[in-house]
């Protein structure tokens, strides 16, 4: 199965912002181990109307059969799994651990952050992904995620990234 | 006064364009971007494979495919982005697999995708 053909021309300004409500956001997150990290990633988009309970089971499930190649980066997981019935509508959400979890990856273990995704289809979170992935490649931005007080520095971190690339 | 067979109006003639055959080349590469499932690092890849070829001043056909599928595409590839991982869920296939640990980190992309096609 081959998809997104193409990925060109749909980044939307805010779109970040959108698919990432303040209920989507998590900071200081208690986890055992790394099956806890993607629930809490998990109910970030429940409590955000995005999915149902069932897409966290899909996306432990993912890990179990596919291994921890989910951690994208050194300390960020990307959980997510396939369009299904339990994908209300496209969504993400950030999860910072309050303490580092081992996902068993041999590279960018320990994980602090966890990236939930959810998208009812092949492309349509295309963008917010592309400019999730721009928003964590800057270190100065990352490190200011690490560090965000609460939930609303958060989502002005994000707000500024936004306006700043869409002035750009 | 001198006789030339070439014309001095200022203007010249234009070459013949050897570029032309170097972009069929370069946009010959296939490069196949694989994951777990198709719709979420390899997206990635594929974002930031698009990045570094722009930076290298590359151009080559990138496709996403999930893990599965991804044995049978194999000889039809050139080069194979992964990460470890898949790489190693894939085993041996044909085309050389360039394995990328951090996905948004273009430097490490522009490096290794640089380096696997100019060793094609």
């Amino acid at each position: 199965v081959i998809v997104a053909a193409t990925l060109g021309g749909d980044r939307v300004g805010g779109d970040l912002s959108r698919l990432l409500p303040p209920t989507a956001v998590r900071l200081s997150v208690p986890a055992g181990d790394w099956r806890d990290a993607v629930r809490a990633a998990g109910a970030a988009l429940v409590a955000s109307g995005s999915t149902t309970a069932a897409y966290t089971d899909e996306m432990i499930a993912v890990v179990e059969s596919l291994g921890p190649y989910i951690v994208i980066a050194p300390g960020i997981a990307l959980a997510h799994s396939r369009p299904s019935p339990a994908v209300i509508r496209a969504g993400l959400s950030i999860v910072r651990l309050a303490s580092p979890v081992a996902f068993g990856h041999r590279q960018n273990d320990p994980v602090r952050l966890v990236v939930g995704l959810a998208s009812p289809d092949d492309h349509g979170h295309v963008a917010a992904l592309a400019s999730l992935a721009e928003f964590l490649a800057d270190a100065d931005r990352q490190t200011a995620l690490l560090h965000a007080p609460d939930v609303g520095a958060v989502r002005e971190l994000i707000r500024r990234y936004e306006r700043e690339r869409d002035a750009a | 006064m001198s006789v030339s067979a070439m014309p001095h109006d200022g203007l010249g003639w234009a070459p013949a364009q050897p570029n032309a055959i170097l972009e069929r080349r370069g946009s010959s590469v296939k490069i196949l971007a694989v994951c777990g499932m198709g719709l979420g690092s390899a997206l990635l890849l594929r974002m930031q494979a698009e990045k570094a070829l722009k930076q290298l001043g590359l151009d080559a056909d990138l496709e996403v495919t999930d893990i599965g599928t991804a044995r049978a595409m194999a000889p039809t590839a050139d080069l194979i982005l992964t990460s470890q991982e898949l790489a190693d869920a894939l085993g041996p296939v044909k085309p050389r697999v360039v394995v990328i640990t951090n996905f948004i980190d273009l430097n490490e992309m522009v490096t290794k995708l640089g380096a696997a096609i100019a060793e094609r």
